[in-house]
């Protein structure tokens, strides 16, 4: 079956791309500000910007996986680590 | 309109919520009936998340910034230090996650495939405790908001 290996890629960069631009944003005005003023507000652009990269390796990569179960393993810990990277990253910006 | 954006923003949110958690039960031990109503909860799942992403960020960029400060200026300003701005950057995990698993459940024979089922089964579940997850920092929010209100208007009392 095409196209599945293609999904689970496109899902793993797109959740590593949000964490990077979260923190990117915190710590560097100037992204910060070039996403506000492309985009109107800094999160609509990470949003849009996720959505771009998800749809674009979703297309261009059409790769048959061999082991599912691998892939989806792997973009379960992807998404844990990312979503404590953000919540540890809010926490010590926070104190 | 500002609560009735919240409340539609928690109740798509919640409907996703247990869309995949039902897509999670009838995949437990699926047959062709189960699956075809695993298909239509997965779906629900992703239109509920994307609605639920539309009517919240129509809410958080053209409200929240007036709950902000009030927020920072209250008893627990790290509902928005922490909880909004962690529930915000994780939410946009969830619309990627929900097609993936949608395209899972449709594009694999679940019933043969074992590793594709137990995929599916661990995605689902993802997906539910994270957005449980997003329904409990949104809950933390609200609080944050209602205590700075309460300070603020018993100190006005006192």
């Amino acid at each position: 079956m095409k196209g599945l290996k293609g999904i689970y890629y496109a899902t793993i960069v797109t959740i590593i791309s949000v964490t990077v631009m979260t923190i990117a944003a915190e710590l560097s005005t100037r992204f910060k500000d070039f996403l506000t003023n492309t985009f109107w507000h800094h999160w609509i652009g990470k949003g849009i910007i996720a959505l771009v990269v998800f749809f674009l390796i979703r297309f261009l990569y059409k790769g048959e996986e061999k082991d599912i179960l691998r892939l989806t393993k792997s973009t379960i810990v992807i998404t844990i680590l990312s979503g404590l990277v953000i919540f540890l990253f809010y926490v010590f910006h926070f104190f | 309109m500002v609560s009735l954006l919240i409340g539609m923003h928690a109740t798509f949110g919640e409907i996703a919520a247990f869309a995949f958690l039902w897509t999670l039960v009838e995949l437990i031990e699926p047959s062709k009936k189960r699956i075809d109503r695993a298909k239509i909860a997965a779906s629900i799942g992703v239109i509920f998340i994307f609605l639920s992403w539309i009517v919240g960020g129509y809410y958080y960029v053209n409200y929240y910034k007036d709950v902000k400060p009030i927020i920072k200026e209250g008893p627990a300003p790290w509902a928005h230090g922490i909880a909004m701005e962690t529930k915000e950057h994780i939410f946009l995990f969830l619309p990627f996650l929900a097609i993936l698993t949608n395209a899972l459940i449709r594009k694999k024979d679940l019933i043969k495939d074992n590793k594709a089922r137990k995929s599916a089964l661990l995605l689902s579940g993802l997906i539910f405790l994270l957005a449980i997850a997003m329904a409990g920092l949104g809950f933390m929010v609200s609080s944050g908001a209602r205590a700075a209100l309460e300070s603020t208007s018993l100190g006005g009392l006192l």
